[in-house]
């Protein structure tokens, strides 16, 4: 099923690219987008859409690694074949968004499992390994002009980015370095930033779904969790040598604060940027800030801290990966893609 | 209000053409468009005459539709363009549908594209990477500091590798406005030309968009032997101010939104494609002239693909899944050095050497992985685009640790040097040719 969705989308492909030429391309229906079924993992939401419901046409994404699948089946580190795994970095067959492995139920693969009439498709041509909500060249701002410049525009976005606003910072305290934290104004500023081109390039009637941004100050007890009694894998070597998440995996002091300071700073802070997604989003859908006048629908899947969701999911060791024991593995990809479909009203 | 009434006018005209089949015939077309918003008076407008309506005057100046139509060409080829994927995609539900009723039900697809505008883009006396004669001219709208354009370059060169002498790649300079450094390294690329070193000068500033400084350009140009004093005398004077400002003002009146703005021999080519989708269009192009693609000797250099076909170049999917997790690391920056200026620095290895660190993490139960340190102000590793703490962990695909470091022997032998080190957790390839 997945290989002959991936040699249908070959065939737009080349029906795409040869647009300068004009001949008949025949081919059996066999070999038409068929809505792979996917393996049954989908969060609630599921089932066929209600007659006269309408999916979306074109859906993408405004993601970091996380969206990219980066790293999420390797096992193991301490062996030069397991590291070959990780020098491979991103996969994208395992993305929550639009992952085509047959070990992920991806949301695409959940909409095209519910569609009967036709398939929607799906890019996460904006996303990239390292992005941030607001720092670095690829941040949400910099993804939502390049979502907004896609043909055909997409009618349904969703936006999963923040775990690098955290983990690429020094410190908590702006006293300590020269690159704390973002204060919940900045982070609210970038947010702001990326809905108001979307909002403005996005047709009438899109929808835009922020999700959570995860737990990073889990990490550091997943890890250790991870590595312990598993001789092929070593969390902390690794997060020293590679320089992951070092505010959070550092079990140190680190530019004078130690470790249980930043991990508390960042658990308030993490609640903190998750709620303000969720305050724009309402303040966009409501168009109570008068930046949304094309009733395009905004919806936060993190809803509070007693709501599990993608910003409140504790995740464990079988949730992140083993090569660098910080993305999301197949497991949590699967989980990330559960999540963001149940709080998917677009369906 | 009239403001917008006019708006919606025009973005329904321009969706009504730009959405035509341009080469359908006469008679599919609708003499008339209506268009109408909420109460205003409905406007028919003759679309057999409309290349010469006038649809406003503005200050007494009468605008055409024609002129209209010129000025955003693009954008109304991109609004074709979406047209017919929607098209194609109700078409597919269709199919499922025939499907449902009949598996072994045959689809004859003869939905057309809309045909991409050819529009007369100067490339004469212009700097060109390849031979001023090249049949096909790939003009390239970029600006130093993007990210996309950066992400280009790797596939342009394996495009250039693959046709040789058939293929042209012009560049025109268009930092966008948010580029800060944009445009002061358009200026420093264009002193690197008129001192003799164009192209490799390019791919040193792309092998780290964001060390855009002088510094780093004048390391870059002694490395290719550029004189620095003539060098920093043309930057500082910006030189190449005006020409620059006329490529961002055509640039700008094409009206194509961000770069990367790429087209194949005028043909608009729109967005970031792969390697292999240019390809086909380069083709296409090559057929059309009635010249054939030769390719070059599939000799395998160590480390590098850059000769490789670019039906390559873009991950098997069907590969993938069968390799789960083992993915192809792409060419993050691909960079030509100057063989003189290598072996130069050769001559330091032992102070060189220094910089690299055994990290905590150990493979294998006995070799540890090294990171640079220490390597502020050392030319050699920051004109390569290394940065301090970078993990080192191939050498053409040689593992480089503790109990081994091959990186000397390659640089001193190799024409080809691939590396693939860790940056902040991030994977990332360097293919240095040595020339």
């Amino acid at each position: 099923m997945k290989h002959s969705f991936r040699r249908a989308r070959s065939i737009v492909t080349l029906l795409l690219v040869v647009s300068m030429s004009f001949f008949i391309v025949q081919t059996a229906v066999a070999a038409k987008p068929d809505g792979k079924g996917g393996n049954g993992g989908g969060g609630g939401g599921g089932g066929k859409p209600s007659k006269g419901s309408t999916l979306p046409v074109a859906a993408t994404v405004a993601g970091d690694s996380i969206t990219m699948g980066f790293a999420a089946s390797c096992t193991g580190n301490v062996w030069f074949w397991d590291l070959t795994c990780l020098l491979g970095g991103d996969q994208p067959e395992h993305s929550w968004f639009d992952g085509w492995s047959s070990n992920v139920d991806s949301v695409i693969d959940k909409y095209n499992n519910i569609s009967r009439k036709s398939s929607v498709d799906g890019n996460k041509n904006a996303a990239a390994s390292g992005s941030e909500m607001r720092g670095g060249d690829n941040n949400f701002a910099v993804q939502a002009s390049n979502i907004v410049a896609q043909s055909p525009v997409a009618d349904h976005v969703e936006v999963l980015l923040g775990g690098n606003d955290i983990c690429n910072r020094g410190c908590v305290d702006p006293a300590n370095c020269s690159d704390p934290l973002y204060t919940e104004a900045q982070w609210r500023q970038s947010v702001q930033a990326g809905l108001d081109t979307l909002m403005s390039g996005l047709p009438s009637g899109a929808y835009v779904q922020l999700n959570g941004m995860p737990r990073v100050q889990d990490l550091y007890s997943a890890g250790i969790s991870k590595q312990t009694n598993n001789g092929a894998i070593n969390c902390q070597s690794v997060w020293s040598t590679y320089d992951i998440c070092r505010i959070v995996t550092d079990d140190g002091v680190l530019n004078g604060e130690s470790q249980s300071t930043r991990l508390s700073a960042i658990e308030f802070i993490q609640q903190r940027y998750n709620e303000i997604l969720s305050e724009e989003a309402m303040a966009y859908n409501t168009n109570a800030n008068g930046k949304n006048p094309n009733g395009i629908e905004v919806v936060s899947e993190y809803v509070n801290e007693s709501t599990l969701s993608g910003g409140t999911f504790q995740f464990a060791a079988g949730d992140i990966d083993g090569g660098d024991c910080f993305h999301p593995s197949i497991q949590a990809q699967n989980t990330i893609a559960d999540f963001e479909w149940t709080a998917n009203t677009d369906k | 209000m009239r403001l917008l009434f006019i708006s919606v006018c025009l973005i329904s005209l321009l969706s009504a053409q730009g959405c035509s089949d341009p080469d359908s015939s006469a008679s599919d077309r609708q003499s008339t468009i209506m268009v109408s918003q909420n109460d205003e008076p409905e406007h028919v407008i003759d679309v057999n005459n409309r290349q010469t309506s006038i649809v406003a005057t503005i200050d007494g100046v009468d605008i055409s539709l024609a002129n209209l139509d010129q000025a955003i060409q693009l954008r109304k080829y991109d609004l074709a363009w979406s047209l017919y994927e929607l098209r194609l995609q109700h078409l597919y539900g269709l199919i499922d549908e025939a499907q449902e009723r009949n598996d072994a039900a045959l689809a004859d697809i003869q939905l057309q594209p809309p045909a991409p505008p050819r529009l007369d883009i100067p490339t004469n006396g212009r700097y060109i990477n390849g031979p001023e004669d090249a049949p096909v001219k790939l003009v390239v709208f970029c600006s130093y500091q993007s990210a996309p354009c950066m992400r280009m370059q790797p596939i342009f060169k394996q495009l250039r590798a693959y046709y040789g002498d058939l293929l042209g790649i012009v560049p025109y300079d268009l930092p966008m406005v948010f580029h800060r450094y944009g445009r002061s390294a358009a200026n420093a690329a264009r002193c690197a030309d008129a001192l003799g070193s164009s192209e490799r000068f390019r791919e040193g500033m792309y092998a780290d968009i964001t060390q855009l400084n002088l510094m780093r350009y004048l390391s870059l140009a002694t490395q290719l032997g550029i004189d620095p004093d003539s060098f920093r005398q043309c930057y500082d004077n910006a030189d190449y101010d005006t020409l620059i400002q006329q490529d961002i003002d055509f640039g700008n009146s094409l009206n194509g939104g961000n770069v990367p703005l790429i087209f194949v021999n005028g043909l608009y080519a729109k967005g970031l494609h792969s390697a292999e989708t240019y390809a086909r269009i380069i083709e296409q192009e090559l057929q059309r002239l009635g010249l054939q693609v030769n390719p070059p000797s599939t000799e395998k250099s160590s480390g590098t693909d850059a000769a490789s076909t670019p039906d390559n170049a873009s991950a098997d999917t069907d590969a993938a899944d069968t390799n789960e997790g083992r993915n192809e690391l792409p060419v993050s920056v691909a960079m030509t050095l100057s063989r003189d200026w290598v072996d130069a620095h050769l001559l330091n290895q032992t102070e060189l050497e220094k910089s690299f660190k055994p990290a905590e993490h150990r493979v294998n139960e006995q070799f540890y992985l090294l990171k640079l340190a220490d390597i502020h102000g050392t030319d050699f590793y920051t004109t390569l685009g290394l940065q301090e703490r970078d993990v080192i962990m191939q050498v053409n695909g040689e593992w480089l640790h503790s109990g081994q470091n091959t990186l000397w022997d390659q640089l001193y032998t190799q024409d080809r040097v691939s590396l693939v080190i860790m940056r902040k957790g991030l994977p990332r390839r360097y293919e240095f040719s040595i020339q």
